[in-house]
C-alpha cells in the first residue's frame, strides 16, 4: 500500500471518529455544549478534508504529486526538524524564566503547572530517545 | 563539504529548477547545495553522482577540517 493511500485511510477514520465521538457526545452527554462540540467536530472534519482531498489529489495528479515530494524535501525535513530544535529550547528557557520569576512573585501553582511541563517533556523525550536509540 | 554541482548542472544546459525536477527535490535544495550551505545525505549525494555518471567522490569533495553544519 503507498503511503498516500495510507494517509487516505487514516484521513476517512479521522473523519469518522470525530463525526461519531461528538455524536455520542451529544447523545449522552445531558449538559452537552451544543457550540462547544459542534466546533470540535467542524474543526476536526474540516482539518481531516482539506487532508483527504491533498491525498486524493496526489494519487491522480503525478505533477502535483512531484511539487509536493519537492516541497517536502530532504533540506525541507532538516529545516523543520531543526526549527523544532531550537523552538524547544527557546521554550524550555522561557518556562524557566517564567517558573522563577512565579516563585519570587509567590505564584507557585504557575511553577508547579511549568515544572509540571518541563517534567513530561523530559519524559517523553526519555522515552523517544531510548525507542529511537533501539531503532537505529 | 565542496561539491561541482553547479559546474556538471552547466555542462548538461540544465537550469537549477529542471534539475531539481530530475532529483525530486525542491529548487532552493539545488541552490542550497551549489552554495555548500547544505550538506545532502548520502542517499541524494549518490543519486546526483549517478545522475552525472560520476562517483561520490567526483563530486563532493570532503574536506578534513569541514564542520558539520
Amino acid at each position: 500500500m503507498t503511503p498516500s493511500k495510507k494517509r487516505i485511510i487514516i484521513n476517512i477514520a479521522l473523519i469518522l471518529f470525530f463525526i461519531i465521538s461528538g455524536s455520542l457526545y451529544i447523545l449522552l452527554s445531558e449538559n452537552s455544549n451544543i457550540s462547544l462540540i459542534s466546533g470540535y467536530i467542524s474543526g476536526g472534519v474540516g482539518v481531516a478534508l482539506i487532508q483527504l482531498y491533498q491525498n486524493i489529489k496526489i494519487q491522480k495528479n503525478e505533477n502535483y504529486k512531484n511539487k509536493v515530494q519537492a516541497e517536502n524535501d530532504e533540506r525541507n525535513k532538516f529545516i523543520n526538524a531543526k526549527s523544532i530544535e531550537i523552538t524547544t529550547t527557546i521554550l524550555f528557557i522561557i518556562t524557566a524564566i517564567f517558573s522563577l520569576v512565579c516563585i519570587f512573585l509567590g505564584k507557585e501553582e504557575y511553577t508547579f503547572v511549568a515544572a509540571g511541563i518541563i517534567l513530561l517533556y523530559s519524559i517523553i523525550w526519555l522515552i523517544t530517545r531510548t525507542i529511537l536509540n533501539k531503532k537505529y | 563539504m565542496k561539491n561541482r554541482i553547479e559546474e556538471l548542472r552547466n555542462l548538461q544546459n540544465l537550469t537549477q529548477e529542471d534539475f531539481a525536477n530530475l532529483m525530486q527535490v525542491s529548487r532552493q535544495t539545488i541552490s542550497s547545495l551549489e552554495n555548500g550551505k547544505y550538506n545532502p545525505s548520502i542517499f541524494l549525494a549518490y543519486k546526483i553522482s549517478k545522475f552525472f555518471n560520476l562517483s561520490i567522490e567526483d563530486v563532493f569533495i570532503f574536506e578534513e577540517n569541514s564542520e558539520e553544519k
